[in-house]
């Protein structure tokens, strides 16, 4: 028998259909997981080597620190069951708990978080590269020279006194400290696995799922390079009776737009939201659409050594100048919220946010103050006209398409010409290094929580300083804050120290950032958290 | 004798383009403003030195250059300066076959489509099949892999799956958006990659068709009484394919190492990606293993052309295969 063409055309479009078909895999039933975006392919899961939000991500699941943040983002015990803060506030005596495992049932001990740490304070370590974030030990005593190749280990006041205490002593009192134990670069690593990584003259920690050992709530099951992770739940973690979600996967999709294609097909169950329109149709979709402030500051850094823009009634004329609400309202439109203040609204201060309590430090939209201020101040520089000035951004959309609005903001209410200058970060940042630039656009975001992590910035021996702000009654109010052991007092100083740095408008603040994201209806649970490592926090997750 | 003269010859060749590859790409590299270790966060100028020491930056220009030959003459490409504690071999060594398995497929794809389009275009030509065709390869030529990626993503995974969604109640993806697992994930990007590149080929065999039929052999046969198929199919076919295998080393090597775009929108494991985020990286290391390797493919590939084309075509003698003599 023959068949007809027709027929056979049929027939294989069936078997084709029937061949495909068997590899259904269906999301939406009792399965016990979650489907997440990581974005890229994380650089190492080394928690001392990252310095980026990304493998933060899988680190906050896999790792644990001495405290780990709650739903708010505060510390609370993580791998230590609780500790003591000496009467100067300058010891530290945590202790481990006895039931802290690794994956392979080895105990979490004083003696991996001491190791951790000294790793990332090597400056010259033998089998990876030093560690980016090794600033953030700094307030601890000898941590600074070591790491500066100008001290020695044996003076680094990190000291694991039994199996389960440790004890550090910090250089002053550092209300944050707790804050700090969360991040990536405090979390322990266990020796003796970790020099069973090494081959040649380097060691694979953590570039493999096989090469990481973990102490946290999920285990690495599976690390396809470039494509996805693949996260269990660990069994042998202290507090696994309340994780509830049993596997997750992150897929690493870099194309926002595939990834919402995604998302709307079930594939995935979270994606991030850049664009409001999105925002709207996903609202009517099977999904929830959340914002949170990601407690990232965008501002213009303002070289106020130079000629023209060191005088401060010409920084205030151009900041009063701007319309923020119009910025963040009809530009961005993502929930982003007007800056009149430095420090992020997520940043906690004495009893409630450091934010609310400085209040807004000035007045926008204000062209008839902002027009006297410039005409003051070009009379006290002796000038007749404001020359142009020049304004530097990253190649990013998001900037430029900021940077046009407040161009034409100036241009409207102050008749002042800004030429902007698009370049890469790296060049914007070897300009800024050497004063070779009057404005530019930056985002700040604090590695802890703590008004201070935003201040410092303007302080005359900072790196980060590079609006080349210098106050003397600023620095002593924030030295004297550093020495202050009572929160209270302590708060009170740096209100006023912002006040100063805003009242001479070292920077000009243009909005604290939102993030918007959706997330499918049938998983609750999941935070979205203002620091990096608690960018995705699954640990209270769960499927409906 | 002649083959290993050819090879020799080659092997030469190599050499010379290899180091002139990596000498221009080594200083390039060096030319842009920054490191590799500058990020979006400026960092500490004392860790920057440390992280310069390890990776012997700090080093004179000249130092760091030599030493860098030495280690490739040894077949050592270093490690990846950002990837942390990766080596840039092992990187390759992984992306590569994804990115070969994806162009292979494409280039099979595109191969017998493009023939088959060409020929029924030849055959039924100046008819309706020939001009619709014809559209077909000037849409498949002039759109370029974002879109086509981008268009075959919102139709064939993101709409289908949404459709049949509805009709079933079943959350299924019959061709998933992203990833690279099975082959309902290769069927979109092969189709993309492949779009261009079939394009090429029906419009070249139709040109060189042409060409081959109005030759008086053909017309012989013709005027013998062989039908236009049997013609087409049995004489004209391999002489017409000729041409096609000149530019089909040029046109492999492009579809393997070219496929950046596809796979970013895809989000496929593969090495095209490395191409373009290893120099907004600054990623040293990894830009010039990847210079080299992409030098040693482009060579390896044309080099096989080229016998390939001395066993099609015996007229060709291998030796003297740079200038086309017959």
């Amino acid at each position: 028998m023959r068949l007809k063409r027709s027929h056979a055309f049929l027939l294989t479009v069936f078997i084709c259909i029937t061949l495909v078909l068997p590899g259904c895999k269906n999301v939406e039933a009792d399965y016990n997981g979650i489907c997440l975006n990581l974005g890229d392919e994380p650089l190492t899961l080394d928690p001392q080597l990252v310095f980026d939000v990304v493998p933060m991500r899988v680190i906050n699941a896999v790792f644990e620190g001495l405290c780990r943040k709650d739903k708010e983002g505060m510390p609370v015990p993580g791998a230590a069951e609780h500790w003591e803060i000496s009467e100067d506030k300058l010891t530290y005596t945590f202790y481990i708990r006895k039931d802290a495992k690794w994956y392979n049932g080895a105990s979490v001990t004083a003696k991996d978080f001491k190791d951790a740490w000294m790793r990332a304070l090597d400056p010259e370590p033998q089998y990876h590269e030093p560690a980016y974030m090794a600033n953030l030990f700094f307030c601890i005593e000898g941590a600074e020279e070591y790491a500066y190749g100008e001290g020695k280990p044996e003076d680094v006041a990190i000291d694991a006194v039994d199996d389960r205490t440790l004890r550090v002593t910090l250089v002053q009192p550092t209300p944050y400290f707790l804050d700090l134990v969360c991040n990536s670069v405090y979390m322990p690593v266990n020796k003796e696995f970790f020099d069973q990584q090494i081959s040649g003259d380097i060691s694979e920690y953590g570039t493999e799922a096989e090469t990481i050992l973990g102490n946290g709530p999920f285990m690495v099951e599976k690390w396809n390079h470039d494509e996805s992770i693949v996260l269990k739940k660990n069994n042998a973690y202290w507090n696994s009776d309340k994780i509830s979600i049993e596997k997750i996967e992150f897929k690493m999709i870099k194309d926002n737009t595939a990834a919402v294609n995604s998302f709307k097909a079930g594939e995935i169950d979270m994606v991030e939201i850049n664009d409001h329109l999105l925002a709207d149709e996903l609202k009517n979709s099977n999904c929830r659409v959340e914002t949170y402030d990601a407690g990232i500051v965008q501002y213009i850094t303002i070289n106020n050594e130079d000629p023209v823009l060191c005088n401060v009634n010409i920084r205030k004329s151009l900041s009063y100048a701007l319309d923020r609400k119009t910025l963040v309202e009809k530009v961005l439109n993502d929930g982003s919220k007007e800056a009149f203040g430095f420090v992020s609204p997520v940043v906690a201060g004495y009893e409630g946010k450091f934010r609310k309590q400085a209040g807004d430090l000035y007045k926008d939209n204000d062209k008839d103050t902002a027009r006297k201020l410039l005409e003051k101040g070009l009379d006290e520089l002796g000038l007749s006209e404001m020359p142009k000035i020049t304004f530097l951004i990253n190649d990013q959309e998001i900037s430029k398409r900021d940077a046009q609005v407040l161009q034409d903001m100036w241009k409207k209410s102050l008749d002042v010409d800004v030429e902007l200058q698009v370049m890469s970060f790296d060049a914007m940042t070897e300009k800024m290094l050497s004063k070779d630039y009057q404005m530019a656009l930056l985002m700040w975001s604090a590695d802890y929580n703590d008004p201070l992590a935003y201040l410092d910035i303007f302080s005359s021996n900072n790196f980060y300083n590079v609006a080349y702000y210098h106050n003397k009654q600023f620095e002593e109010l924030l030295a004297e804050s550093i020495e202050e052991t009572d929160v209270k007092k302590r708060m009170d100083l740096l209100l006023k120290a912002e006040k100063i740095a805003i009242d001479d408008m070292a920077v000009c603040p243009l909005y604290f950032v939102a993030n918007s994201y959706a997330v499918k209806s049938r998983v609750k649970g999941l935070v979205r958290g203002s620091s990096a490592i608690q960018d995705i926090d699954v640990y209270w997750t769960y499927v409906e | 004798m002649k083959f290993v003269r050819f090879l020799l010859k080659r092997l030469a060749f190599f050499s010379v383009t290899m180091w002139l590859v990596v000498t221009l790409t080594f200083v390039l590299i060096r030319c842009l403003p920054g490191s590799p270790f500058n990020t979006d966060k400026m960092i500490h100028p004392q860790i920057l030195e440390n992280l310069n020491t390890k990776y012997g930056l700090d080093k004179p220009f000249y130092e760091q250059y030599l030493r860098y030959i030495q280690n490739l003459v040894r077949g050592d490409l270093g490690i990846s300066m950002i990837y942390k504690n990766r080596s840039v071999a092992s990187i390759i060594k992984r992306a590569f076959p994804v990115s070969l398995d994806l162009g292979v497929r494409a280039i099979i794809l595109a191969a017998f489509a493009g023939l088959f389009l060409g020929l029924i275009s030849t055959l039924y030509s100046n008819k309706a099949a020939d001009h619709v065709i014809s559209a077909i390869t000037m849409i498949a030529v002039s759109v370029p892999g974002f879109v086509a990626g981008a268009l075959l993503q919102y139709f064939l995974c993101y709409r289908l799956s949404v459709l049949i969604q509805s009709i079933t109640q079943v959350g299924y993806s019959v061709f998933p958006n992203t990833g690279w697992e099975g082959f309902r994930s290769t069927v979109a990007p092969t189709m993309a990659l492949a779009a261009g590149v079939m394009g090429m080929v029906v419009k070249m065999l139709r040109t060189s068709m042409k060409d081959v039929l109005d030759q008086n052999y053909i017309v012989m046969s013709r005027a013998k009484g062989l039908n236009k198929r049997e013609v087409v199919l049995r004489h004209a076919l391999k002489n017409a394919l000729l041409p096609l295998l000149s530019i089909s080393g040029p046109l492999v090597s492009s579809i393997i190492m070219g496929s950046f775009v596809i796979e970013n929108i895809f989000s496929i494991p593969g090495l095209g990606r490395y191409f373009v985020s290893s120099v907004q990286d600054k990623d040293y290391t990894m830009v010039l293993g990847l210079a080299v390797f992409s030098v040693f493919i482009v060579v390896l590939i044309n080099t096989i052309t080229d016998i390939l084309y001395a066993v099609v075509d015996p007229r060709v003698c291998i030796e003297s295969k740079d200038r086309l003599k017959t």
